[in-house]
């Protein structure tokens, strides 16, 4: 009984111990994260990398479950949607015809001006495995990685629109940060009017406009495309359209869909080369430069 | 007898332990509408992990509450190790505890674990507030507290009838200043 007792003490001790040990490495584990993130993030996509696969024998049948009853609620609507199809198709057809002759029309001048376009840009396409599941932050997980060339801060967009950046790459798999998440910052310009603002998620589809240089010309409806200021994004990404909320502040209404994220497409893009010095011209010596 | 037969059950239970927190980890990140906006997933790891420790604190080993707190941090994006942190010590103050839910109402369990999930979530932005970094919105984190409030007795009904983790029944047996209580 004695001897039951103190091993029983011993065990508390040991426990004790224990618990001490842990609240230490958790702590260490949450300041960490937060002195040195990069590091800390490379632990986390290691994480993500060795045990999200496990999941995905899971994720597989409920996606394509929900996929199947959203298709099956879409079947009752099928007529109304057939003949919007083809009222859009009508409408289509002019635009067609339009953009064809436009594209012909710019060909000849860009021929007549023999201007150098920029690369095109390249993609890769990924499907959205699963958003972050959390409350607090909008985010989401898709199937490609370092493997496929994806790079940290890389623009990702669906068919039409910007959709966040890529925050975190592991080997097969990366994370996307959408525009409406609280540490999202965008530099935009809103076309026709040249104004430059940022936009900043606020947890919500429509985020505000922030640091609006100035309102003029600024209206409901007007386009909003990246800036490229700050070289993150590459410019003239459509992110979507100026809004007015009910306090009268300027919010966007983002053109991608953010209701069905399915497919994704993450742009590789070339640096930018930056021109550091004034080249080796003969006779451009310190003497002339301090003239 | 009750020597040999208490030990398997133990073990039992601590797999199963195992089990439920692969499902909590999972549920939240199942793609049921992949929508930015959706409305977020209740923290049923919270739930499942403090149900547990309520009823059978011998088969919830504090390695493995630790395992899944940092596994579900590092899935679901939070700031790696501040969750895991709170809700490690949030479960020990429920194990300390343990006494005060000894025959008491469930509406009172409840009632005292929603009270310590919104004391974890006010300790989770004190500890975003003091690292500087940027915290929660209020409007989230009562939106959340609610939503797993809410999702807490059903958490509870499923362990008690379907994996059968309940609260021992008051024991006659002496404790160790000799007391039957």
């Amino acid at each position: 009984m004695a001897q039951d007792t103190s091993t029983a003490n011993s065990w508390k001790a040991l426990r004790r111990f224990l618990v001490g040990i842990l609240f230490v490495l958790l702590l260490g584990l949450f300041l960490l994260s937060r002195i040195d993130n990069p590091r800390a993030e490379r632990f986390r996509m290691a994480l993500v990398d060795r045990f999200f696969p496990s999941f995905e024998w899971a994720l597989v049948p409920v996606t394509s479950m929900t996929r199947m009853a959203s298709d099956f609620q879409s079947y009752t609507r099928v007529y109304e949607q057939n003949q919007e199809l083809r009222r859009e198709l009508q409408r289509m057809k002019g635009w067609r015809e339009a953009a064809l002759q436009l594209e012909q029309k710019n060909a000849q001048l860009l021929a007549l001006n023999n201007v150098k376009l920029n690369a095109r840009l390249a993609f890769i396409t990924g499907e959205v495995m699963t958003d972050s599941g959390s409350p607090f932050s909008q985010s989401a997980l898709v199937n490609i990685g370092r493997q496929d060339g994806v790079q940290d801060g890389s623009a990702a967009v669906d068919g039409l629109g910007l959709v966040g950046r890529i925050a975190g790459v592991g080997e097969v798999t990366s994370r996307i940060l959408f525009l409406s998440d609280v540490s999202s910052s965008v530099p935009v310009i809103i076309i026709p009017s040249g104004r430059r603002a940022i936009v900043r998620g606020d947890n919500s589809v429509v985020p505000p406009l922030d640091f609006l240089d100035s309102e003029v010309g600024v209206q409901a409806g007007s386009r909003v495309m990246t800036s490229g200021d700050g070289g993150v994004f590459p410019a003239d990404i459509l992110i979507g359209q100026v809004a007015l909320d009910p306090q009268g502040h300027f919010r966007v209404r983002l053109a991608a869909n953010y209701e069905n994220l399915e497919f994704i497409r993450v742009l590789k893009v070339t640096p930018r080369e930056d021109i550091d010095g004034p080249g080796e011209i003969i006779g451009l010596t310190e003497g002339v430069l301090d003239e | 007898m009750s020597e040999i037969s208490v030990k398997p059950r133990r073990w039992f239970e601590v797999l199963l332990f195992a089990l439920m927190g692969f499902i909590c980890i999972g549920l939240p990140i199942l793609p049921m509408g992949l929508a930015a906006n959706s409305v977020g997933f209740p923290d049923v790891m919270f739930a499942v992990f403090a149900a547990w420790v309520i009823r059978r604190p011998m088969s919830a080993p504090i390695l493995a509450i630790v395992f899944f707190a940092v596994l579900s941090d590092a899935l679901m994006m939070r700031p790696l190790g501040l969750w895991a942190l709170v809700l490690f010590v949030g479960m020990e103050a429920l194990r300390l505890s343990n006494r005060a839910f000894k025959d008491i109402p469930f509406v009172l369990e409840w009632l005292y674990v929603s009270g310590l999930f919104a004391l974890m979530l006010f300790m989770q932005n004190l500890l975003l507030f003091v690292s500087f970094d940027s915290v929660y919105l209020l409007n989230d984190v009562i939106g959340h507290w609610m939503r797993t409030v809410a999702s807490y007795p059903v958490v509870v009904l499923i362990l008690h009838w379907i994996l059968r983790i309940r609260a021992f029944k008051k024991d006659n047996r002496p404790n160790r200043l000799g007391y039957v209580l």
